[in-house]
């Protein structure tokens, strides 16, 4: 039987970092990170290592690359109603320069992501421009993505691929960070992202109503539009208090040509102790509507021209409360090198879905089809990595 | 605000994205399991989400 697994296909936007720094006449310092992430949640395990070095070749040039790699298993709620458990690997590449000029700081990257059953390519370019008695950043951003979408219909050892098509993403975005006043710095990041192409999740199926089944229902494919166009808008604010910390507020405000609407809002507040430790915590709520061909539960096969149930696209709410951790183990330096941390990170996800329901309970007699529970689960999503400044 | 009144500003605590590799982390998280995307200031790629 096929491995069903659920990769959310989610569109590839590239590394943009809009809002990165307060200052764009300054490249950042060389530094150096191993890092290691866990992530259990919805019966899934994703374990992802990673390592990253920047540095600059000139005090106006830098380079910077990154490894990463994603491992997967386990079986989501998908996978547990319908097939078997996956296992599965994901290596990403990437290679960044900066280039800083009078007061105008330009990034070029390249990203390249590989999976069994899914080739992603991704080609960006930003530029910040420090204005204004550098009181205020302006950063303009435009990538590029090529994907390529497949399935695999063997088994996680012997994996057979049909490739299904591709998808084209190109994303523009634009930010503006603002000095207030001494205390106080706020940003406005604006992101329009259009996609062409295979846009479904091949993994994931409809189920429509079919009293020719037993269970009541029948799996039936996605079919979702060829083209999608997203908006997003984030706020921010950062306010450094009375004390030495740092308050930061954020809300996003996204709404999509799929008919999905997502609040976002969020809340950090970060406190040092000398020049030693730094201890975070943050609280994140964030809300959607589905989009407008989702649904749970068609009345019958072919009841619209799109259909989809995947459960990225249903009506949900999730709540993060999460803390890091970072310590300085060479606060001064040691030898060459200017100082040391490690990090920890943890952070709790709680998802509740307001309209895909948990269908592992078919054939439980109490529950008809579009009567069983609502689904929900927890993530844990744990991080720790050791950064070094030379 | 004068560049000498700007300490507190350029303090590590006032950065943006301290850590880019972590927040890039959790943004494709994030992404891989709700409709929104943008915006954020940081995002992965590919896929290999789940």
């Amino acid at each position: 039987m096929a491995h069903r697994h659920i990769f959310a296909r989610a569109a590839v936007i590239a590394a943009l970092l809009l809002v990165r720094s307060t200052s764009a006449d300054v490249l950042p310092d060389n530094r150096a990170d191993v890092f290691y992430s866990k992530y259990s949640g919805g019966g899934m395990d994703i374990t992802g290592y990673s390592a990253t070095a920047r540095a600059k070749i000139t005090e106006n040039f830098a380079v910077e690359a990154n490894y990463f790699i994603d491992k997967v298993s386990g079986a989501s709620i998908d996978v547990l109603s319908q097939a078997s458990v996956i296992k599965d690997e994901r290596k990403q590449k990437s290679g960044t320069i900066e280039y800083l000029r009078d007061k105008t700081t330009y990034t070029a990257s390249y990203t390249s992501s590989v999976e069994r059953d899914y080739i992603s390519d991704t080609a960006s370019f930003s530029l910040s421009q420090d204005m204004f008695g550098d009181l205020t950043t302006v950063t303009l951003g435009f990538a590029d993505t090529k994907n390529k979408v497949g399935e695999n219909n063997g088994t996680a050892n012997d994996p057979n691929v049909a490739w299904l098509g591709h998808a084209l993403t190109r994303a523009y975005s634009g930010g503006v960070s603002q000095i207030i006043t001494k205390n106080f710095i706020a940003g406005v990041n604006l992101q329009v992202i259009t996609d062409a192409g295979y846009l479904a999740n091949p993994y994931r199926s409809i189920r429509f109503l079919d009293p020719t089944n037993p269970k009541g229902y029948s799996l039936g494919n996605q079919v979702y539009p060829d083209t999608h166009t997203s908006t997003a808008v984030q706020l921010q604010g950062k306010y450094y208090l009375p004390y030495r910390a740092a308050l930061t507020a954020l809300y996003r405000y996204y709404n999509d040509t799929w008919g999905v609407v997502g609040n976002t809002y969020e809340l950090d507040y970060t406190h040092p102790i000398r020049n030693r430790w730094i201890f975070e915590g943050r609280v994140r709520y964030y809300k959607q509507t589905a989009a407008s061909f989702y649904s749970d539960l068609f009345p019958f096969a072919g009841s619209q021209n799109f259909t989809a149930r995947d459960q990225n696209l249903a009506a949900l709410d999730n709540t993060t409360i999460g803390g890091k951790v970072t310590y300085a183990f060479w606060p001064e330096g040691w030898k060459l090198l200017k100082r040391g941390t490690v990090t920890f990170d943890a952070s709790r996800i709680r998802f509740n879905y307001l309209d895909f329901r948990n269908i592992k309970y078919f054939g439980v007699p109490q529950y008809s089809p579009g009567t069983e529970p609502l689904y929900n689960f927890n993530a844990n999503v744990f991080q720790v990595f050791v950064s070094v400044y030379f | 605000v004068k560049p000498y009144e700007r300490d507190r500003l350029a303090d590590p605590i006032m950065a943006w994205d301290r850590d880019a590799i972590s927040s890039a982390y959790l943004d494709h998280i994030r992404e891989s399991r709700e409709g929104s995307r943008g915006a954020t200031g940081g995002a992965g790629g590919g896929c290999g989400c789940n």
